[in-house]
């Protein structure tokens, strides 16, 4: 019975390294392996192609037969078909990403500011925060006991109709 | 966490733009992609081949051009073809 985390492990643990494939065309490419599936399909970033390409009778005479060129190519982001895997090779380590680098942002030109519609969250300024006194009872509470007056009304002064806030507006002079 | 994107999600995400393709054999294709199947056969849009012989490189343009699937090796999405590197 093989151990329960075989499945597509060794390629799991390859992924993000630097490898070098070599396909079935004689072709080898070295990239970073940021994905596979089950095909051995292959997605390789900063690929490079190297060829081995004999040259033949054209340069025969001039630098001797036989002789290899290896021909290197730059393609960037790759999708390897896998049908055409021949071998995998580790060519080096995941690039080192600085987790500092990652995570801490450059400081930008905006700026930060709550942001809201119309009117803010706090009160504007000069004006105490105020809460607007029940002018009368709410049904079923006993009314006001007599000689009770809401704060804000000075004393001779009539009891305010039921509907009318008891503080006056701001600015407004109670009557002398 | 495993491998985020699939090969083939990242072919999908390419349909509609330019894509290089290297076939198995010295021929290279570069157009934008239409579509593309679970073979990946694909058809190719605005399509310039490129053939590399012993007499030297051919170039052939094509409107539209369906590729069998099996003779693909390689993938560059976003390529204009080897005269983009």
């Amino acid at each position: 019975m093989p151990p329960p985390k075989s499945k597509g492990g060794k390629m799991l643990s390859l992924i993000n390294w630097r490898l070098k494939v070599t396909i079935n065309d004689g072709r080898a490419l070295t990239g970073q392996m940021l994905a596979f599936d089950r095909h051995m399909n292959l997605v390789l970033a900063d690929c490079e192609e190297f060829r081995r390409v004999r040259t033949k009778k054209k340069d025969a005479g001039e630098v001797g037969s036989g002789q290899e060129q290896e021909i290197k190519r730059t393609l960037g982001l790759v999708i390897l078909r896998g049908e055409t895997v021949v071998s995998i090779s580790v060519e080096g380590p995941p690039p080192v990403v600085d987790e500092d680098k990652k995570n801490a942002l450059p400081v930008g030109p905006g700026r930060g500011m709550p942001a809201g519609r119309g009117m803010g969250m706090m009160p504007p300024i000069g004006q105490p925060p105020m809460r607007p006194p029940m002018g009368f009872p709410p049904g079923g509470m006993p009314g006001p006991p007599p000689g009770f007056r809401p704060p804000g009304f000075p004393p001779g002064m009539p009891f305010p109709p039921p509907g009318f806030t008891g503080a006056p507006p701001p600015g407004f002079q109670p009557p002398q | 966490m495993a491998s985020q994107i699939l090969p083939l999600e990242l072919i999908d995400r390419c349909i509609g733009s330019r894509i290089w393709v290297i076939m198995k054999s010295d021929r290279e294709f570069s157009g934008i992609l239409l579509g593309f199947d679970d073979f990946v056969n694909m058809v190719l849009e605005d399509v310039t081949e490129y053939e590399t012989t012993l007499q030297g490189k051919k170039k052939t343009h094509l409107a539209q051009t369906l590729l069998n699937g099996n003779n693909i090796c390689m993938l560059i999405p976003g390529s204009s073809g080897p005269e983009d590197t």
